[in-house]
């Protein structure tokens, strides 16, 4: 009797699974919230467009889909409602908001929005669709060509409300320290610069920062917990680079030397 | 760390907010503060997950048993089935998303379940998952520990490392129940008491063997009365001699019987087949003794009857069979570069990183040096080159006043460049015609010098440049960073002086000797050669005559009685060289000992015939048949000689040690086991036949 591969679950199915219909909500709401905020603001031709890109991403795995919401939403708050697009005008000019005090309820409910819709895009991926790199070895290769999918077992109950916690300190952080760099900015002035190009400067100088202590964190953390193999494999690997050119001269010659005693030997010289 | 999808998310994210920053005055804060968000959320997970990676994921701990039907077993048995459970533990902190990947050892086969599981492994709660293994052959079963690989969420970062749990479980050959399958006709009503056979020579067993007279000094209770009474004269009753018959096993582990397929070398079919003869022969209540020998030395069990013994006897059986393929010579360095690659990669992902066992793009280029051609090339390139620039450098020498100069180029010029010159001029002037100045010669001189000094230079170099480049590409350059990366491993591991690994690099006889051991180590098989340039087979092990000619006089030495030796030794390949051997077996025939022969039988061959062929004759119209069926018939006829040639020794095998009263078995005969049983059961001396 042959056993046939059991066929997997329909997507729908696998989505009105506990774990996944929580994040499934959770997108859910990020996007109602998301296709309000942007109507408040005149977008709704916009925000109708990300929730068709945005379906598509939970359904069918298009990896793209938040990135181009992201994309999207920026260009709508840069021209509203594609009115430059659509007249082919400077599209530029058509809205001036002005220098802001830094914060702005609307702009937290969208970027609160944006992060449920974000978080909830991505772990219903991993759920459902690809959760883990494949990493195929010889020993294990990937035959099936199915991809690695967190299982639902692996989501405690705990995980959502978690989540949500984690996003409403990130939405908190996020905002403090857009508030913290305007008012920075505000007080320094007058500034050599514009108020962008200053702004601009110092987001680029923060970006700097927290990826220098990012990298001397993590490159501290991995030499700190080399084993003894992993230090002397440094070691010996420096020890490679400096005399590699030395090395190969020599080793060059070694060989030229066998082959030669090798062929005197074939020739029974 | 980062995945495609963290790498897109950060970019994107990163931009909007360097974007939203800068137009933030004109069109409002919006943009950089959803990019601000959404970052802090990314940089929390990524602090998360970094945490995880280095502190959470060392205090994660393995721990694995391997159950029978009942309970966890220490020892396992060839072609059981066993349950490998794992139980994944964390002393704090968790890992949301792990997937666990045991190692398998190439010995076992997976029959249920998976050896592999995705869990959630908090410090309150452990992991675990179970499946079915087989073990294919007496041997080890090594678990080198599990691969764990763990991701955030949201697949925005991966880590994978290996756990290096290694254990070693013996795997001992199966036992047959040889003693439970023998015939069971019954010729005797004696039933001699355990352990105790009878043996045609007196001594003070239980049966009577014989009346003899009365000798004066027997014991009058040896007196047998009632013949005595009856012919008037006193008879002395004998009895039976009642000793334990030994069988003593001499079990090669030499080189050539290490060849083979996984689970089908003819050490493993060895190593079955002693382990049923010890089990039929403690069954019996024989005793039964161990000699596994090989090329150097031999490791020994005196022969005993207990269970104890038996189980002592079948772990020395299985390391016996747990001997890898042999460190063959002339082997393809290339070949089990591309075997081990993949085997370190997976086993040691930390030493085999490149942000630590780096590749420099320099360590591809070729030089030009290692190219014949090149050398070639070089050797006519540098003198027309020197030759084109001669003038040139004599024409500066002579501006420059430069007496050392002039005192070189000017013989050059006057005894080589001038006369070359004049010899190409005059061939071009009288083809195409001379200038009609002097100043046109000299120009078309000079053109011609420079002409000849680019094309004698570009062309060499572009040479140059194409052959160093074809290094860092290809599989030249996959070949080379294999070779590194293996070599700078191989020197770590074993402790190497710095710059070993230069020798891993560059030679490729010590290369592949590493890296045979290193999958030998780690229980992976190898292609080895098996023949030399000349044709010589290279796995003949002479030596291991010697060893077991010494190893027979000494059981010899220590036999008593009756003893049987058991050979089972893969001669084929040593016909013209047994003498050793066969005098080391005439000295126990002499003693009255009993030998037999079994011989490993390869795989590949089929059976031989009844009787040795006696027809030598070459076959026929061997050349028509090669020019019809090409190289098809060359190789049937290779494979037929060799099968002819294997057949025509094993036939003078029977005959050299059939000569001496020696049986010769095969290995693969499946009475193999109930023969050596007979053979101990004439040894007795009794009519009791199986």
């Amino acid at each position: 009797m042959s056993k046939t591969p059991a066929t997997p679950p329909s997507i729908y199915r696998r989505l009105m699974a506990p774990a996944a219909l929580n994040y499934l909500i959770l997108w859910g709401v990020g996007l109602g919230i998301y296709f309000m905020a942007m109507m408040g603001k005149g977008n709704m031709l916009g925000a109708i467009l990300v929730i068709v890109l945005a379906v598509p991403g939970v359904l069918a795995r298009w990896v793209i889909s938040p990135v181009m919401a992201l994309i999207i939403t920026v260009y709508l708050m840069y021209d509203p409602a594609f009115i430059g697009l659509l007249t082919l005008v400077d599209s530029g000019r058509v809205v001036f908001l002005g220098d802001g005090p830094g914060f702005d309820l609307n702009n937290v409910v969208l970027a609160a929005s944006l992060l449920a819709y974000v978080i909830g895009h991505y772990r219903l991926n991993a759920l459902l669709h690809f959760g883990m790199a494949e990493d195929p070895t010889p020993r294990r290769p990937n035959t099936t060509g199915k991809r690695p999918v967190r299982p639902e077992k692996t989501v405690p109950n705990d995980e959502l409300p978690k989540t949500l916690v984690v996003a409403a300190a990130c939405l908190i952080v996020g905002q403090a320290v857009w508030y913290l760099l305007a008012l920075y900015e505000r007080s320094s002035r007058p500034n050599a610069y514009g108020v962008g190009a200053t702004r601009l400067l110092l987001v680029l100088w923060g970006f700097g920062l927290v990826l220098l202590v990012l990298v001397a964190a993590l490159t501290y953390l991995r030499y700190s917990r080399y084993s003894r193999a992993e230090a002397d494999m440094v070691l010996r690997d420096t020890f490679f680079q400096e005399m590699r050119r030395e090395t190969d001269r020599l080793q060059r010659w070694r060989k030229w030397f066998k082959d030669r005693m090798a062929r005197q030997r074939t020739a029974g010289k | 760390m980062l995945t495609g999808r963290g790498w897109w998310l950060l970019l994107i994210l990163m931009l909007q907010v360097a974007f939203g920053a800068a137009v933030s005055p004109r069109f409002g804060e919006g943009i950089v503060v959803i990019g601000l968000v959404l970052l802090t959320w990314f940089f929390y997970e990524w602090a998360s997950f970094v945490y995880r990676v280095y502190f959470v994921l060392p205090t994660l701990t393995v721990t694995r048993e391997v159950h029978d039907q009942r309970k966890a077993v220490p020892v396992l048995w060839a072609n059981g089935e066993f349950e490998v459970r794992l139980k994944i533990a964390l002393r704090h902190g968790d890992l949301p998303y792990v997937t666990i990947d045991d190692w398998v050892p190439f010995d076992a086969r997976v029959l249920e379940g998976s050896d592999s599981a995705t869990m959630i492994v908090t410090a309150q709660q452990a992991g675990s998952f179970q499946y079915l293994i087989k073990c294919i052959a007496p041997g080890e079963l090594r678990f080198e520990g599990v691969r764990v690989r763990i991701a955030d969420r949201q697949g925005f970062f991966y880590h994978r490392v290996h756990r290096r749990e290694m254990i070693v479980y013996p795997v001992l050959p199966r036992l047959t129940g040889a003693e439970g399958k023998r015939r069971s006709a019954k010729r005797h009503n004696i039933f001699p008491p355990p352990g105790l056979h009878r043996l045609k020579q007196p001594g003070g067993g239980t049966e009577l063997l014989d009346l003899r007279d009365y000798l004066p000094g027997d014991p009058p209770k040896m007196i047998a009365w009632k013949p005595s009474a009856r012919r008037d004269k006193l008879f002395t009753k004998e009895l039976e001699s009642e000793v334990p018959v030994r069988c003593t096993m001499f079990v090669d582990a030499s080189e050539g019987v290490r060849i083979g397929t996984r689970g089908k070398t003819k050490i493993v079919r060895i190593a079955n087949l002693a382990a049923g003869i010890a089990e039929a022969t403690v069954g019996d209540r024989d005793h039964v003794g161990l000699v596994v020998f090989d090329e150097t030395g031999i490791q020994q069990m005196r022969p005993q009857r207990t269970r104890r013994h038996v189980i002592d006897l079948l772990h020395l059986l299985a390391k016996a069979a747990a001997r890898s393929t042999p460190l063959g010579p002339f082997a393809d360095a290339d070949a089990l570069a591309r075997l081990s690659y993949p085997i370190a990669s997976e086993l040691y992902p930390e030493l085999m990183t490149k942000s630590i066992n780096t590749t420099p793009f320099g360590m591809f280029w070729r030089p030009a040096s290692d190219n014949r051609a090149m050398r070639w090339i070089a050797f006519f390139s540098i003198p027309l080159w020197l030759f084109c620039f001669t003038p040139l450098v004599a024409l500066v020498g002579w501006f420059a006043k430069s007496k050392a100069i002039l005192e070189v180029t000017v013989p050059v010029l006057s005894e080589v460049v001038i006369p070359v010159f004049r010899w190409y001029l005059e061939r071009v002037f009288k083809n195409v015609g001379a200038p009609g100045s002097i100043l046109g010669v000299i120009l078309f001189v000079l053109f011609s010098i420079v002409g000849f000094a680019v094309l004698f230079s570009v062309i060499p170099g572009l040479i140059w440049l194409f052959n160093g480049l074809a290094g860092t590409m290809g599989s030249s350059r996959a070949e080379r960073t294999r070779r590194k990366q293996l070599g700078l491993l191989f020197a770590t591991l074993d402790g190497d002086a710095p710059g070993a690994e230069s020798h891993y690099l560059h030679d490729d006889q010590i290369f592949a000797r590493r890296a045979q051991r290193f999958l030998a180590d780690h229980q992976a098989r190898y292609p080895v050669r098996l023949y030399d340039a000349r044709g010589r087979y290279l796995f003949r092990g002479r030596p291991k005559l010697d060893v077991l000619a010494q190893a027979l006089n000494y059981s010899v030495a220590r036999g008593r009685d009756n003893e049987l030796f058991v050979l089972m030794v893969d001669l084929i390949d040593l016909v013209d060289e047994l003498e050793p051997l066969l005098q080391a077996i005439r000295v126990a025939v002499a003693r009255h000992h009993q030998v037999i022969l079994i011989q490993p039988w390869q795989d590949d061959i089929p059976e031989p015939p009844k009787e040795a062929p006696k027809n030598d004759a070459i076959p026929k119209r061997k050349a028509e048949r090669f020019v019809e069926r090409g190289y098809r018939a060359i190789i049937d006829e290779v494979e037929s000689d060799f099968i002819t040639q294997y057949h025509a020794n094993y036939f003078r095998l029977r005959k050299e040690f059939g000569r001496l009263g020696v049986v010769v078995l095969r290995a693969e005969h499946d009475e193999t086991v109930q023969m050596v049983l007979d053979r101990m059961d004439r040894l007795r001396g009794v009519g009791r036949r199986r």
